[in-house]
């Protein structure tokens, strides 16, 4: 075979890392850009053999007709848009709230009568696990997100009876 | 010894070479790509095992480590090993190479899964290995030897499967299983077409090997797991024929392409275009008979008998054997079923295998007569 020239192998050696670091930008400038909103959740603990141990929970939207009554999807289409609007508080199916009357919302779409805005997932250290599931799952927890223009939401932090989890780890050793 | 030396010692002592002449044959099949296959095989159980554990590291969640340092070191590291792959001269032993190149791609997927941890990601595990194949396919194309062509081409067809039976047609087949057939019936016939895409190409040529093998594999296994479905409940799947669709599509395509195909012989196109027709007929004869034990043996069967005659003819002896091995399995629930009981399934086997032997016992006879009219075919 022909020695491949050194500037193709430099390019070909440099995708992944350019790939990773686009997404590791792209995830830090969600972080950075967007409203912030503190939401109460509650939840349970499974794995992630690539990522670690994850906390997932429900976000108390606090509202009763939250993905209720929606419209079966239509043949060969894609789940409806729905969006959760924060500020004020009311649950909207395939259209967009406009910004006049709604300040802040979160897009997302309802599985299994749950809405899902892709913020239900939080990564914590395998020893810690124990303690911070049962700490959100006595409704101690609250989730700070960072809301984009577009609806889209990023987990910041994890609140556990007003203080970060790592606060609430520090007065609450587990060992 | 190993074989090739022991028979060239015994070609020498016969007179046949030299021992010149057979110094240089060793020496050009040492120097083959695929020579060292043992040691390549360890050295990716080494390079996975690194692999394996750096991912276990990230899953451990490095509390005490800021994140910005995490992804400092992560980055770091790879850079690093694209550096040293780099720096490799072309003379460099393939072993190094294509070590570093396996560290690197599951470095690339520890990478997604720390970055992931760091910003709470939520997303599906078949886009993001389908992710992780797009950004590491150009170093892919680096490398010259099996594992990492495998394993990726592998990775790569189990997520495109696993997210076209999560999405695609939902509404047209809304039960899971329908939608597995479609998928399980599509997805080998597009590893065999993009194999022969792939080997047209000098750059993605050991990508080839890989998809055949995926499509061997995923193609017998799908026939087995349809046979054992519909013999278990025969009205389990749907009889829609849109189910068929993407798999008839392929499978045309295919058929076409390989009866274009030069360099193999008639024959060789005849057992595979029967295999591939006999693949694609399998579920609606299957429903056709009504899920019947030796109807659906005898389909099965057909389709094994045909592979395992192509694989001969090709000399792939290891998967001709396991062929024979799962006919063979597949002859004793024929067995167990047609007469209900161990005592009679073991005379009906032996009678069969007497059969057998004496077939082989006849060939074995004749085979010069035999070899000669199948080259006459061929």
């Amino acid at each position: 075979m022909r020695p491949r020239p050194r500037l193709w192998t430099a390019l070909a050696l440099a995708c992944p890392i350019l790939a990773l670091g686009g997404l590791a930008l792209h995830s830090q400038l969600r972080l950075n850009h967007g409203m912030e909103v503190r939401l109460p959740v509650s939840g349970f603990d499974p794995r992630d053999l690539l990522s670690g141990h994850y906390l997932t929970w429900r976000v108390e939207y606090g509202l009763a007709d939250l993905c209720q009554n929606v419209p079966p999807r239509r043949a060969g289409a894609d789940h409806p848009p729905m969006f959760v609007c924060v500020k004020p508080r009311r649950f909207a199916v395939d259209q967009r709230p406009d910004r006049a009357d709604c300040t802040l919302y979160l897009a997302g779409v309802c599985e299994w009568n749950r809405f899902a805005a892709g913020v239900e997932r939080f990564y914590i250290p395998e020893q810690e696990a124990r303690a911070l599931e049962q700490a959100v799952m006595q409704k101690k927890g609250e989730v700070l997100l960072v809301v984009g223009a577009d609806g889209q939401a990023v987990v910041k932090e994890l609140f556990l009876e007003g203080k970060t989890w790592r606060q609430y780890l520090a007065e609450h050793p587990t060992r | 010894m190993p074989p090739l030396a022991k028979r060239l010692d015994e070609w020498v002592q016969a007179d046949l070479l030299t021992a010149e002449q057979a110094s240089a044959i060793l020496a050009f099949e040492e120097a083959r790509p695929g020579a060292h296959w043992a040691l390549i095989g360890v050295m990716a159980l080494g390079a996975l095992v690194v692999g394996i554990g750096v991912i276990s590291v990230v899953a451990a969640n490095w509390q005490s480590i800021p994140d910005g340092v995490k992804l400092l070191v992560d980055f770091a590291l790879l850079v690093l090993l694209a550096y040293q792959i780099w720096r490799l001269p072309e003379s460099a032993s393939p072993l190094w190479r294509e070590g570093l190149l396996l560290v690197y791609a599951l470095l690339s997927l520890a990478s997604i899964g720390l970055i992931g941890q760091i910003y709470h990601a939520d997303g599906p595990l078949d886009q993001t290995l389908l992710f992780w194949c797009a950004m590491v396919l150009p170093p892919a194309l680096l490398t010259r030897h099996p594992p990492l062509p495998w394993g990726w081409s592998g990775i790569l067809l189990a997520a495109l499967g696993s997210l076209l039976i999560t999405s695609a047609g939902i509404d047209l087949f809304p039960a899971e299983e329908d939608r597995l057939v479609m998928v399980g019936l599509a997805l080998p016939l597009l590893a065999a077409l993009l194999a022969v895409l792939c080997g047209r190409a000098a750059l993605t040529v050991h990508f080839a090997a890989a998809f055949r093998h995926w499509a061997w594999v995923s193609g017998v296994g799908g026939v087995l797991l349809l046979d054992i479905i519909l013999s278990l409940e025969p009205s389990a799947l749907s009889n829609q024929p849109l189910l068929l669709l993407p798999g008839v599509v392929l499978g045309l395509l295919l058929l076409i392409g390989l009866l274009a195909r030069r360099d193999l012989s008639m024959l060789a196109r005849a057992l595979l275009a029967g295999a591939l027709t006999l693949y694609l007929l399998r579920l609606p004869l299957g429903q056709l008979t009504g899920g019947g034990e030796l109807a659906a043996a005898l389909l099965t069967l057909s389709f094994l008998t045909l592979t395992a005659l192509y694989l001969g003819l090709q000399r792939e002896r290891k998967a001709f054997q396991v062929i024979l091995l799962l006919m063979g399995l597949r002859f004793f629930k024929v067995y167990l079923v047609a007469f209900g009981g161990l005592l009679a399934t073991g005379l009906g086997l032996i009678v069969t295998g007497l059969l057998i032997l004496g077939v082989v016992h006849l060939w074995w006879k004749h085979r010069q007569q035999w070899i000669l009219w199948v080259e006459k075919l061929a």
